[in-house]
Parts: C-alpha cells; structure tokens; sequence
C-alpha cells in the first residue's frame, strides 16, 4: 500500500475516534468552547490529509461537517443531541470508507450518493439550525452614513496600516451605490501543506470592486523567511451576494470573514463631510505632503485625484479641489483646502499609523520609516489561526509487524540462552570438565539478567491501556440506550490498567457484548425501575483492576439481574441441561449456565442480538486467552459480570514432564503441586483411580491413557501433578517430572490446530519442540 | 519549473508553483538587483507571491493577465 495513504488511514482511525469520544464530551457542555476548538481540529486535519487521494466523497462530507462545527465554534449554532446523532453517523461512515479505501484502494460506486446524502442533512438538520440563530458577523449591516471604517476592520479581525490603502477602501466604500460585502480570508499559515494556493480561491472572487493583500511577516531578515509559511492575508470589497462569495470560497469558507456593507442610496448627500470623510481627506492631504519623499509620485497623485473624483459624487465641495489639482497639481492652496475640509487639526503621522504596528503592504512608500517597527512585535495584527504548538516528540508510532518481530527475537533469545543450560549439562556428565561448566553456567546467569530485562521491556512496550476498548463504550452506551428507550449512565474505572495487546484486541467484541447484554437484558426501562422504587436512569460500571498477574474487567449493573429459576427452565427446555442434574445445581453453577452455546433468557430477540457474539463465544474466546469469566447476580439487584485475563500471553511459566519419551508442558498457573506416591496408596473407587492427600480423597488420572500413549514401564514411585482444574484438585500420573522453565508459547498450525487439547507448542533450548497442554481440555478428557 | 533565470533577470513563465518560490526565493538573494519579466505568467502560487512581496524585486515587465496585474496591484507590487 501507498505509504501515504498507510499514514493517513492510521491518523484518520485515530482522529475518528478521538472525534466519537469529544462528541460525546460536547453532548454534556454543548457550548465548550474547548471542546468545540478539539472537534474542528480533528475533523479539519482528517480533511486535510483526505485532499491527498482521490476521495472526493469523503472530503466533500469532512468539509461540510467541517464548516458545520466552524459555525458551532463561532457561536452561530449549538449543536444539540440530535445533531450529535447525525455527526456520529458520519463518523461511522467515515470509519467504513476507511475501511474500504484500505481493503480495495479507492472508495465504492455508492459513496458519492452516500455522501451527498449526508451532506444534504449536515445542511437541513445543524446548518439549518444556523438560519435561525443567524451569525453576528455575516449579518452586521453597516450603512455607508455614518460608517465607521475602523470598527468594520475591527469586526474583521484585520488592521491596515497602510493610510493610502485605508483611503482607497474608505472611498470605494463611500462610493457604494449598492449592498456589498467586504470580506477577508485569512488562509491557515500551514495552508500549503495541506494543498491549498489562496490566490487560486482569491483570484476568482466574483465583482471584485477592491482589494489588497496583507501580509504578516514575523521573520527580520530575509535569511529567516519562510517562503511555505503563509502569512498572507487578502482584503476586498465585492458587490457578489453572500451564497455567490460563499460558493466559491465554500474550501476555505472557515477562513473567510466578512460584514455585509448596505450601499448609500444615489442622490442622498451628507451636507458636511462625516468624521470618517475627514480622515479620509487627511490621508489624502498627507500623501500630497510627502510627495518629496515619494518615488512613485506620479501613481500617487493620481490615487488622490481618483478619491476626490469618487467622493465629490456626494461631496459636491471636493469637486472643485480635484479641478485644482488636475489642473495646477498639489499647490500649497491645494493643500490649505485639503486641511481645512480635513478639519482644523495638524495632520502628524504618528496618529495615523499606529506606533509599533507591522508594515502590512508595499504601498505604504509615503510614510515614515517602518525599519524600526518591523522589529516590534507588540503590534502585531492578531492571527486568527492558533499558534502552532511545537511539541517535543515523546512517543512514536511503531508498524506492529516489527514489534511483532522484536517479540519473536526476544523468544528466540530465550530459547538460545536455555540452550547454555543444556550445554553446561552436556559437559560435564559427557566431558567431565567442572571448570568450564562453571564458567558455562556463570556466562548464563548473565545472558539470564539480560533477556529477563529485554522480555520484561518488550513485554512492557507490548501493553496497552484497557482504555482503548473502554473508549468505545460510553457511544455504546449511549446509541443503545436512546434506541432502546432507556436511561442509563456509565461510570468507568481503572481504564488505565495495562494489558497485552493481543488480550485487549481480541476481549474487544466480547466486552462489547457483555455490555450490550447489561443494557438490553439487564437494565429495566425506566416506569419499571421506579416501580421497583430504583432511581430512573439505570448505572453500568465498568472496572478494570490487576490482580496479581491478571486483568479483572467487571461489568455491574443495577438492572434486574438473573433469574436462576428462569435460567434452570430454560437450560432444561434447551437441552443445554438435564433435569436431573439441573436439579442438583447450586444457584451459582446454575448461573454459569448463561455461558453455554445457543442460550437467550428473553422471551423476544430483541434488535441487538445476531450480532456473531453470544455469551458463549465470550467464554470461549476468555477461555482460549487463558483466563475465565464468572456471573454473579442477585434479583432486582443487578448482576456482576468478571472477566480475568492474564496480562501477558508473551512468555509462560511451564512445568516439563515426560510421558512415553515425549516432553510436555504445563502451564504452571493451574499447578498446586508435584508429588510421588507409591502404587500401594493407589486406591480404586468404582472405574476410577484416587489416593488420600492430607486426609483429602484426590482423583487420580494416568497422563498417558489421557494422550491415548502406551505406558512404557511401572515405576516404584509414581510422579505426580496436582493441577487445579475449575476449583477442583486432580492428579495426573506421568512418567518423568522435569524442570519448569520460561516458553513462548505459540499456537499450533495446520493438523495440529484440531486438537484443542494442546494450547500451542514452544521450542526448548536443545530445539525440541514442547507441547503445552490445556488443563482445562484435560478436565474433558475424562 | 516555469522559472527561466537569464544573467540579470527571471522570466517567470505560465503558471508559477509552489515549488518555484524557493527557486525564486534563492535567486533573489543571491541576486539582489536581479528583475523580474512577468510578462508571460498566468499564475503566482501565494508562496511565490510571498516571495515577491519579501524580496520586492524590480519587475521589468508586468505581466499581460489581468487578474494576475490587480493582484500584483493589490499586494504593492
């Protein structure tokens, strides 16, 4: 695959999950303005990096989702609960587009429906929410009486120093005979990276009456300029209406601001020049005075002659000084009458061009020098972007497979340094030489410390937080509840509890079952709990703990809990159980029986089953992990449910012995102990075989008639396990017990794989294959 | 590449990329009475604009495409 298109799938997933969750946040504080913030940074770098690949669905719907939560952000809309529906919907097909865009490259021939589909209730459903509570900014009239320049700018968030630009604006402004918008778009400084060229969506603006580009340069020396770095702001003044500027702009739309500009109407004159024209007249009369010092004198007399001619259309007095100037140039009585219609206060520089703000345009050769204001930063016009957070890189994402290959290494390693031990053995019983089996045996002490370390690193680099399945339930939670009609709260705790990841991975679908389960079966609808004088909204606890080397995942609820009665009946009725040993069950085992294959307590199938998963599957899938699950319930009180899952499958302990020459493994977890007894304390009970251990009758089985192997010879003292299988001790009969040691074990293959007797094999040093057998399939053996 | 540097002077040429800023950025500051014939451009990525807008380099001859002159215009050039 692409490697591009690798990294964006990865960071998509991620981002998409992140999003599920601050959706959810945003549900409890709609109008989080942090949260808000976090929603539209997700979503807009998904849609940056979905511009790279021809996948123009996805980026459409990304976009006006996009633009959607821009408006939220600005405070044009709330998001309410149903939209968060709407949201979470697309975040699902955005998950499934992924998944396609992974498995065949491009994305299917429905997707361009799919997303125009969304689109259109993206539109009706939240931005239809926009009309009604329309934006402040897009809708300000200002009216060209009275208008106020500076305070339009300010709404803008956008400051122009320039003066000869400011009075340009101001004129075309004065000049408006009909409704305009000024508008500025401020592209996002790593706007190139993400393939956007803002003068190709700026050059297009339609009815383009004006405009200037700004720019932003916090570099000193040209050396520090970075030219990828945009820094460019563009201004102008168009008579197109908002849809029109908005369609065009409708990419960066998110970086657009605009306040509409109500035209004057033609005809209506001021009989004396307004604050904001007698500004204007003394930028005009101090281009005029510095025209010394101008090197474009010429374009600049002609610039003040086109503002007189705009403004003596309603200021018939400036019709005259734009005859004197056209015809004498800019005489001293040229500027007298400029200053006088200015008003009567020496015009000064400074007042005009704030002190310390940034150079903003190349047209700004009238003015004083700017060297020294470059340099000071206080001024800076406000970037609206956030500023870009450098953070030092803390972790880094590795490809799985070359963990996975680093946990093989270390297996091998493990294996080699076992193989010392056999050597150190080899040497002295067949070459008698002491000396060098000590210095063998000291050399593998060492390699000892060292893999133990290395394993317990890759082991450690090898957990992950339960968190990462927790993250999924409270949408669960959520989506369930509000289909089903019920309230329900979660509380989650310890999500931080560490695992292997293979165990987190694959508990993934069983948990999310066992949730389900609570809340479809468990948890009463509301008028019934209050009936049984419960709160109304149901709780689901969800706890993630280590004991000793295990995870312990409990799911509680305060539902209705489990019937045993009704399990017993139904258990009988299925066939799942006899009715005789029904019968004679404890309301605990009886309980245990919900785990077994093909069993529902609810009279209807409700909606969310069918979904591949059922609690016998669960039990399965904990059992093949190599650990076990336990239901406990009480009447109307709730049920607990208890996953126990060891934290690492990495490397096992094992216990070795022989049967029939052949070396087998046990893992050592379900060992009490190993014993030898003589043949006379052998006892028969009916068919079966038992010996007294302190003064408790232990059942006895012979190993090799469980592995269907021939018993090669009787021996004085028989050798013994005494495994704890399901809370019941038994002892198994081997030929030879050897010692334990550390394995990786690895699940069988091919013909092998049928026989669920053994959990998986392991190579010992001297390169011996190990089978390891599962005490529990032991269990059925007999 | 639609730049074509020729001793004392760059003809930026048809449609100038992203790419050719730096190009352009380069020759400028190696070159810093160099001028500019835009005569024939169409099209200026905004991070060659930028480049012009920084460096504000003597341009020759403007360029024939309108809406490329009034943004030339609009930036100070």
């Amino acid at each position: 695959m692409n490697p591009l298109l690798e990294q964006f799938l990865a960071e998509a997933r991620e981002l998409l999950e992140h999003s599920s969750d601050t959706f959810l946040q945003l549900e409890k504080s709609a109008e989080d303005a942090g949260i808000l913030n976090s929603l539209f940074r997700y979503v807009h770098t998904i849609k940056g990096g979905s511009g790279l690949f021809d996948i123009a669905p996805f980026t459409q719907l990304v976009h006006v989702a996009e633009d959607s939560l821009s408006k939220a952000r600005d405070g044009q809309l709330i998001i309410t609960s149903q939209g968060i529906d709407l949201y979470l919907q697309i975040l699902d097909q955005l998950h499934s587009w992924l998944n396609e865009l992974e498995a065949d490259g491009a994305l299917g021939s429905q997707a361009q429906g799919v997303s125009d589909n969304l689109t259109a209730q993206i539109k009706s459903r939240i931005l239809g929410l926009a009309a009604e509570q329309p934006a402040a900014s897009v809708s300000n009239e200002l009216h060209t009486t009275g208008l106020n320049l500076e305070a339009c700018l300010q709404k803008l968030d956008v400051q122009i120093v320039d003066a000869e630009v400011k009075s340009a604006l101001s004129a075309q402004l004065d000049c408006l005979t009909a409704p305009a918008s000024l508008l500025v778009y401020q592209p996002q400084a790593n706007a190139f990276f993400s393939g956007e060229d803002p003068v190709s969506f700026w050059s297009g603006v339609p009815d383009l009456l004006w405009q200037t580009v700004l720019s932003d340069f916090q570099h000193h020396t040209l050396e520090e300029f970075d030219p990828f770095d945009c820094r460019l702001t563009f201004v102008g003044l168009s008579t197109a209406d908002d849809i029109s500027l908005q369609q065009h702009l409708d990419y960066v739309w998110s970086n657009v601001r605009l306040v509409r500009v109500a035209g004057r109407n033609a005809g209506v004159t001021n009989a004396e020049p307004t604050a904001e024209l007698q500004q204007v007249l003394r930028h005009q009369a101090q281009i005029v005075k510095h025209l010394q010092t101008n090197p474009q004198p010429d374009a600049s007399l002609a610039s003040v002659s086109r503002v007189l001619g705009c403004l003596a259309t309603q200021y018939p007095a400036l019709a005259s000084l734009q005859q004197i100037l056209a015809t004498d140039g800019p005489t001293a009585e040229f500027i007298s009458q400029l200053d006088a219609l200015a008003a009567d206060e020496t015009i000064q520089d400074a007042p005009l061009l704030p002190a310390g703000a940034q150079r903003t345009t190349a047209m700004t050769v009238n003015e004083q020098p700017h060297e020294s204001i470059l340099l000071d930063e206080t001024f800076r016009p406000q970037v609206k972007t956030e500023p870009s957070r450098v953070e030092a890189i803390r972790t880094i994402k590795v490809d799985q497979e070359r963990l996975e290959q680093l946990v093989d290494l270390t297996g091998e390693l493990i294996v080699a340094k076992n193989s010392l031990q056999h050597l150190a053995r080899r040497v002295e019983q067949d070459y008698g030489i002491k000396a060098l089996t000590r210095d063998i045996k000291t050399e593998h002490a060492v390699l000892n410390r060292i893999t133990e370390s290395l394993q317990d690193l890759v082991m450690q680099i090898r957990m992950i937080p339960v968190s990462t399945i927790f993250q999924r339930f409270p949408r669960l939670v959520r989506d369930l509840s509000r289909r089903l009609g019920k309230e329900i709260e979660l509380q989650v705790t310890g999500e931080d509890t560490e695992a292997d990841k293979n165990i987190v991975e694959q508990m993934a679908d069983p948990l999310i079952h066992l949730v389900r389960n609570s809340i479809d079966h468990g948890i009463e609808m509301p008028d019934e709990r209050q009936q049984k004088g419960k709160p109304a909204i149901g709780l689901i606890r969800l706890v993630a703990k280590n004991a000793e080397d295990f995870v312990q995942i409990e799911i509680h609820d305060d539902g209705g809990g489990i019937d045993p009665q009704i399990i017993k009946d139904k258990a009988i009725v299925k066939g799942v159980v006899s009715e005789e040993l029904a019968q004679k069950m404890t309301e605990q085992e009886i309980l245990q029986l919900i785990f077994e294959p093909g069993f529902s307590t609810r009279e209807e199938v409700s909606e969310l089953s069918g979904r591949g998963v059922g609690m016998d599957v669960v039990k399965t899938t904990v059992t093949r992990l190599g650990g076990s699950v336990d239901v406990q319930s009480q009447k109307n009180q709730g049920s607990v449910i208890t996953v126990r899952l060891p934290a690492s499958i990495t490397v096992s302990r094992v216990m070795m012995f022989e049967v029939n020459e052949q070396v087998y493994g046990i893992p050592v977890e379900g060992l009490t102990e190993t014993i030898k007894i003589k043949p006379e304390k052998i006892r028969g009970i009916k068919r079966g075989e038992a010996y007294v251990l302190r003064d408790q009758l232990i059942p006895l089985y012979r190993m090799h008639q469980l592995l269907g192997v021939r018993q090669l010879h009787q021996k004085q003292e028989l050798p013994i396990l005494n495994l704890n299988i399901g809370g019941t001790v038994a002892g198994f009969a081997v030929d030879r017990l050897l010692e334990g040691v550390d394995v990786i074990i690895k699940p069988l293959e091919g013909v092998m794989s049928r026989f669920p007797l053994y959990s998986g094999a392991a190579v010992l040093g001297d390169g011996r294959v190990l089978l390891v057998i599962n005490p529990k399939e032991l269990a059925l053996c007999h | 590449m639609s730049l074509i540097s020729k001793e004392t002077t760059t003809y930026l040429v048809g449609s100038c990329s992203a790419d050719d800023a730096e190009t352009l950025l380069t020759w400028l500051l190696a070159n810093p009475q160099g001028a500019l014939d835009l005569k024939t451009c169409t099209h200026l990525h905004t991070a060659v604009l930028q480049v012009l807008m920084v460096c504000r380099p003597a341009i020759r001859v403007r360029p024939n495409n309108k809406i490329l002159l009034a943004l030339l215009s609009a930036a100070g050039m």
